[in-house]
């Protein structure tokens, strides 16, 4: 569904409608929920994110901005975690010692991992009570390639 | 953009310098992951074994266990591998097929010991094995199978996944470059160990001309390809020196009437 709405030039000032507020945090949530379904298979969450993306491509502008954010930060995990799993397969079997650096490598991705779960509970909230959540690099990186949109 | 720039590279920087960070604390020795290792190829030995009933299928006679024992303490000795890290099964099968498995295991069906002329032929085949073994030619192939990577991540002891991914990995479907390394090594093993390694080029002969008459028998040599330009690198690497038996002939003849009784 495509609604027509008034240009938006600054998100953190714009009130959301309630079907708005629901589908950006509904974007947040599917990247957790997926995140928990998916591993360690690092591909189930990114897949869920391009297909939310996918799906609510044609949504106004706020419901785009934090889809796309939640879609970029699955697809720096996806890198991370993908690096993980063949690392993991390669120790399984037998084509690389188990070092220190792998195991260094898979407890700084964990961090990386539930700091995003942490971020995207939060955003999920913050944005259902319609507030405005810009993360830090992700939330330039969207203002990049999200731009308002026209009526 | 600058600032975007700025934050990714802090971003990248951030994630390298904590990877870093902990990759200086010692993981293994806390986490005792020093024997990991030899803990996973146990465990890997163990689910092959569960999964094709070896315990049931493999000849349990004692006097054939020494004699094929022998023929692998001849070779592993010799070529310094260590012996506990291969094990040979004689599988009961009507399928004349040997091929090697995760965790150094061997499988020699009953069917190519019968089709054996002399032990040495025999050695022959279990010398390639070892050599696919040592090569770490498994190893690869078990990277590619996606499979197994699952089967060993989700569910190490799912018989139903293992037994998709051991019917592929029996059908022995080595690339050409294994072959002929396994094929070298095998010949560089048996000279070392004072074996000839002729037999092993005669084998591939008399599976050649066997082709045409037996063609359900032939699951070895048809996933093993180019038999004669195999046999005949074997006898372009053989090298002229004196050889002994690796076993005496009445032992021989035991594990031959052991496994022609199985496959009459």
């Amino acid at each position: 569904m495509e609604y027509l709405q008034k240009p938006v030039n600054n998100l953190s000032s714009y009130s959301p409608r309630e079907d708005e507020k629901e589908k950006a945090s509904n974007g947040y949530l599917m990247s957790v929920i997926a995140v928990m379904a998916g591993l360690p298979l690092p591909i189930i969450n990114l897949l869920a994110s391009i297909l939310f993306f996918l799906l609510n491509r044609k949504a106004t502008y706020y419901v785009k901005w934090h889809c796309t954010q939640a879609l970029l930060s699955q697809v720096t995990i996806f890198f991370m975690n993908s690096v993980a799993f063949g690392w993991t397969v390669k120790i399984i079997t037998g084509n690389a010692p188990l070092t220190n650096t792998y195991l260094g490598y898979l407890f700084t991705i964990i961090i990386f991992n539930v700091t995003e779960i942490i971020l995207n509970i939060s955003a999920a909230i913050a944005v259902r009570k319609g507030h405005h959540k810009e993360w830090w690099f992700w939330g330039a990186l969207t203002n990049r390639l999200i731009k308002p949109g026209k009526q | 953009m600058k600032k975007l720039a700025i934050q990714f590279i802090v971003f990248a920087g951030s994630f390298f310098l904590i990877w870093m960070g902990l990759a200086q604390l010692p993981w293994t020795k806390w986490l005792h992951a020093q024997n990991f290792s030899a803990k996973r190829q146990k465990a890997m030995s163990d689910v092959f074994i569960k999964a094709y009933g070896l315990k049931n299928r493999s000849i349990s006679d004692e006097e054939v266990k020494t004699i094929i024992d022998t023929i692998k303490q001849r070779i592993c000795i010799s070529n310094k591998i260590d012996t506990a890290t291969i094990h040979i099964y004689i599988y009961q099968n009507p399928e004349i097929n040997a091929y090697s498995l995760p965790g150094g295991n061997i499988m020699v069906n009953t069917a190519l010991i019968a089709q054996c002329n002399n032990p040495e032929m025999l050695a022959g085949v279990i010398a390639h094995e070892i050599g696919h073994i040592e090569s770490g030619h498994i190893k690869k192939r078990m990277v590619k199978e996606i499979a197994l990577s699952v089967a060993m991540l989700f569910g190490g002891d799912n018989l139903g996944i293992i037994k998709t991914v051991l019917k592929e990995l029996s059908s022995g479907k080595f690339d050409r470059t294994q072959e002929t390394e396994a094929d070298t090594k095998a010949v560089h093993y048996l000279a070392t160990a004072g074996v000839n390694p002729l037999p092993m080029a005669d084998f591939f002969d008399k599976l050649h001309r066997l082709r045409g008459d037996t063609p359900e028998i032939m699951e070895w040599i048809s996933t093993h390809p180019n038999s004669i330009e195999r046999a005949n690198l074997i006898r372009k690497l053989s090298s002229k020196q004196y050889y002994s038996a690796i076993i005496s002939d009445s032992s021989w003849h035991r594990l031959q009437a052991a496994s022609i009784n199985i496959n009459p």
